[in-house]
């Protein structure tokens, strides 16, 4: 048996409480964004190498993707 | 980024062992470290030196070499994996020591999907000189990517906006849920769009939620949709 972590053996099973529409005029699904706006607002799987820091990788990143902000959500810490 | 780094974790270890330890005995005391146990955090760590409890789901061995072992472990976030190895040396009768650490796992984010600054570097090339975006969005995920290990509930239209302002999430608002919800579990609130509205705390159980008709669900905690993407609805 593959080893799982817990979240990845939750049963997702879903539930309607409500069958109802969305209106398609307010929103957008994620799959329809463009590249800008995932530029702005979306989140890379970045294999960290050694040597440099979190924080420098995540500048790293910034420069390359000319965007304003960017933040990492993990140090490996040994 | 709290959701996430709070998930569980799957590291890949190697351990050296300061003598020789016959094999049987390496792969059976692996064993002893399963479920919960106290760890005390490194002499050199970011958090205060306490002894706490973290949970181990698994420790698998991929391979032993003489002294060294390499084994793959899932562990609760804030697990102090050079601990593990200190500890399974006593436990061996001798020292050991962490040697290399790679994280495989961290929420959702594994290793069978990572990139490298190199790859993000020719596909931002790719995007701007030549047009095209699609090495890109292969690697920048939306940001709803970021919770999908977290259980969900999808909310009607016009429980958007008030939600966008902090409100919690009552049972009049859902419009479907994840049936593994418990009570005090992190939830990730969606649009019927899939967007992600906001994380909250969830105050009721997947049955409660089931069986009744109103009362609060979840309890807002962040939210990220700004307000008036969707209208402000009105009671009549």
């Amino acid at each position: 048996m593959e080893n799982k972590l817990p979240f990845e053996s939750l049963n997702r099973n879903n539930i309607i409480k409500k069958q109802v529409a969305t209106d398609e005029t307010y929103g957008k699904r994620p799959e329809q964004r463009t590249t800008t706006e995932l530029l702005n607002n979306g989140v890379i799987c970045l294999n960290k190498v050694d040597g440099p820091t979190s924080h420098q990788v995540a500048d790293y990143v910034k420069k390359i993707l000319n965007v304003e902000k960017v933040g990492h959500g993990g140090t490996l810490e040994i | 980024m709290e959701a996430l780094l709070k998930g569980g974790k799957e590291y890949i270890c190697l351990m050296h062992i300061h003598s020789e330890i016959n094999e049987e005995e390496i792969r059976k005391s692996s064993e002893k470290f399963i479920g919960k146990i106290m760890q005390l955090p490194p002499v050199k760590s970011a958090v205060k030196r306490q002894l706490r409890e973290r949970e181990i789901y698994y420790i698998e061995i991929l391979e032993i070499k003489k002294q060294d072992v390499l084994f793959r472990i899932g562990c609760q976030a804030g697990t102090y994996i050079r601990t593990i190895c200190v500890n399974w040396g006593k436990i061996l009768g001798t020292n050991a020591h962490m040697q290399e650490l790679v994280r495989s796992k961290a929420s959702c984010f594994n290793d069978s999907e990572w990139y490298s600054l190199h790859d993000l570097m020719d596909a931002f090339y790719l995007y701007k000189e030549e047009n095209d975006d699609s090495e890109l969005r292969k690697i920048i995920k939306p940001s709803e990517f970021a919770v999908s290990h977290l259980p969900k509930v999808w909310v009607i239209d016009s429980a958007v906006d008030t939600l966008c302002h902090g409100a919690n999430l009552s049972i009049p608002g859902i419009a479907k849920f994840e049936d593994c919800i418990e009570k005090n579990d992190l939830v990730a609130v969606f649009s019927l769009k899939n967007e992600l509205i906001s994380l909250g705390t969830a105050v009721m159980s997947k049955e409660d939620i089931k069986n009744n008709n109103n009362g609060i669900v979840i309890k807002s905690k962040k939210v990220f949709m700004d307000a008036e993407v969707y209208p402000h609805y009105k009671k009549s």
